[in-house]
């Protein structure tokens, strides 16, 4: 399966919390966002303990669970999206205790062409592979400006066929501020604190330099000035927590910010 | 991942530089106080029926264990050339124990700290506080130990640079475990010297608490090549039934979280369980990995005992001794008081009191508990 629509273009990929805020608003969602042209989905099975993720994500996967979305729930809701291409991001344990093997299976049968893990290092992953269904599933390596060349092989290893690699673009969580702002100095309370972004051209450059796969970039993403600062240097952008903002405030900002993304992208490639 | 890297390479490097195993060793021994005593408690000794000696880790300065795996991180994040320390708490003693030597130090401290233990442990937060660390209130979850390590986790991969996790239990992911094992094993080492001097022969048994595991790890590192038993008590809660306790090895099955792979206490879906314990620090889901390991290969024992049990030995040894254990200390008690009956009159057994019950007593008197 290919994970975007068309090869020219910079993909715009879009985050959303599995049956957040209902079943049937999350399915409306990716709806509109196939519709405003988003070509990679990521879906989030929510889980207990997000750790890599902010308060908004955090706030998201608490109030799905509440609402009894778990595992089955989030497969069975994906089955049933419109045809985007998607991968599943979650946590390990959900999936560790269904039994890897299984679990990727059923991942795969809902429709996902892979999984984005955060919480288990490249070092693990590597582990992990032989338990992915054999054909197009893939575990999506993730890239911080703090990893080092050194285990940059390590990544081209991970991303098997057809799999991105997860840049992401600051020290933090998935989060609060905007990735072109820069904390003010001292500032102890800044939840996350963006990567220069000539750090991230050259992170990229690196890892262009050992494998083709796609790079998309990632945390901290929220207008489409920033879309464009990172859509410049990597192949794609992803966008969780200001996806889901603006989606809290209604499917009308919700619209309005992926058609300032989609456009701030298509801007690069023309 | 690279910040655990890098945390592993120095930790190698420091640990054999002699000028660090000195400072070390100075600092635990002036400034914690160490060696703690190996007391033989002959009243409890008497009703129980066998001879009782107490690890006395609750005469520590900050008043628990957790002073040993302080000193020995600080002076590694100092050598990292770190200005700031942040950790996570439950009962507060880590904290306290942190809050102390980075104040010690000249560092910059953040503990992270549940709502609910904030609340049941307040002694503790003012002694933070007041050592000059800031507490931050983590409201998310369940509120306790867990949602602490999760902030804890979230503020360091923001502020990798210049920030130091100082890993309070023998869990999370590695080198933390083997980490905090090393420097808690002064505790092991210290026991089997006393209990030879003493007895002129080995214990029968170890009994100790486990909530993330690191005063049972500390103590049961030095036995392991000898015969004498291993037993863990875990926190039973209020009973058997999920959420109601937080017994991982005895009730749960292998999990990932905090970047371990251990016994965890998962629902079925996979989300990590709520859990409950009268002891905030043995409030925790998971368990340190190396337990998890002497359970299976069937080094360790590990066995359960409830809030009401653990209550009744915190009374018991207040009365009988004159030492009011913490309520998680409280739990290695009444895992013995439990078993007693297993000892014979020359039998010898060490329990560790990992840390002193002043921070648990106000809640006796607040009517929260009975």
């Amino acid at each position: 399966m290919k994970i975007s629509r068309g090869a020219a273009r910079k993909t715009l990929a879009v985050y959303l919390t599995a049956g957040y805020p209902t079943p049937k608003l999350f399915h409306d969602a990716v709806k509109s966002a196939w519709d405003e042209g988003v070509d990679l989905l990521e879906v989030g099975l929510p889980f207990s303990d997000p750790i890599a993720d902010g308060p908004v994500i955090q706030s998201t996967s608490e109030s799905a669970i509440k609402s009894g979305i778990n595992y089955d729930r989030t497969l069975d809701l994906s089955s049933r999206l419109p045809p985007v291409p998607k991968v599943l991001m979650t946590y390990a344990n959900p999936l560790f205790v269904r039994g890897w093997s299984t679990a990727f299976r059923e991942i795969q049968q809902a429709g996902f062409s892979g999984c984005v893990l955060p919480d288990i290092p490249m070092e693990e992953l590597t582990g992990i592979i032989p338990f992915c269904p054999r054909d197009s599933f893939y575990l999506v390596p993730l890239v911080a400006p703090t990893t080092s060349p050194a285990r940059f092989g390590m990544v081209r290893d991970v991303a098997r066929a057809d799999s991105f690699i997860y840049v992401v673009s600051l020290r933090g969580i998935t989060g609060s501020r905007p990735a072109s702002e820069t904390p003010a100095p001292g500032a102890p309370e800044a939840r996350t604190r963006p990567a220069a972004g000539g750090e991230i051209a050259t992170l990229i450059k690196g890892l262009r330099r050992v494998t083709h796969a796609p790079i998309y970039v990632g945390f901290g993403i929220q207008s489409g000035l920033d879309a464009a600062r990172f859509g410049r240097v990597a192949d794609g952008i992803i966008v969780g927590t200001a996806a889901l903002k603006a989606l809290r405030r209604g499917p009308g900002p919700y619209g309005r910010l992926l058609r300032e993304l989609r456009r701030s992208l298509d801007h690069l490639s023309d | 991942m690279a910040a655990l890297i890098d945390l592993d390479r120095g930790y190698r490097q420091v640990r054999g530089q002699a000028a660090y195993q000195r400072e070390l060793k100075t600092l635990l021994a002036d400034y914690a106080g160490r060696p703690t005593p190996l007391y033989r408690a002959d009243r409890l000794s008497e009703s129980a029926g066998c001879r009782v000696y107490l690890k006395r880790e609750d005469l520590c300065h900050t008043g628990a264990h957790k002073i040993n795996n302080c000193l020995g991180q600080a002076l590694l994040a100092r050598h990292l050339g770190k200005r700031r320390i942040i950790a996570e708490t439950g009962a507060g003693q880590h904290g306290v124990a942190t809050a102390t030597v980075a104040a010690k130090l000249g560092m910059d401290c953040v503990i992270y700290m549940g709502a609910k233990d904030v609340q049941r442990q307040a002694a503790n937060v003012f002694r933070m506080k007041l050592l000059g660390a800031s507490v931050r209130e983590v409201s998310a979850g369940s509120q306790t130990l867990k949602d602490a390590m999760n902030e804890a986790l979230r503020d360091w991969v923001t502020h990798v640079e210049t920030t130091y996790y100082l890993i309070g239990s023998a869990a999370g992911p590695h080198p933390y475990p083997e980490m905090v094992r090393d420097f808690q094993s002064v505790i092991g080492r210290e026991a089997l010297g006393q209990i030879r001097k003493k007895e002129r022969r080995m214990p029968a048994a170890v009994y100790a608490c486990v909530g993330g595991g690191s005063n049972a790890m500390g103590i049961f590192h030095a036995f392991l090549l000898t015969s004498t038993a291993l037993i863990g008590v875990e926190a039973g809660g209020a009973g058997p039934g999920p959420g109601q306790h937080s017994a991982s090895l005895s009730r749960g099955k292998a999990g990932i979280l905090h970047g371990a792979k251990t016994y965890l206490l998962s629902k079925p879906d996979g989300n990590v369980a709520d859990v409950h314990s009268i002891a905030a620090g043995l409030d925790y889901p998971g368990v340190g990995p190396e337990h998890a390991y002497l359970q299976k290969i069937g080094r360790a024992r590990y066995i359960s005992v409830t809030d009401r049990q653990a209550l009744a030995s915190f009374h018991q040894l207040t009365a009988l001794e004159g030492i009011p254990p913490a309520f998680e200390s409280a739990h290695a008690v009444a895992g013995f008081w439990k078993e007693r009956r297993r000892y014979g009159k020359r039998d010898s057994v060490i329990l560790n009191v990992s840390g002193r019950g002043d921070k648990d007593i106000p809640r006796l008197f607040m009517g929260e508990i009975r």
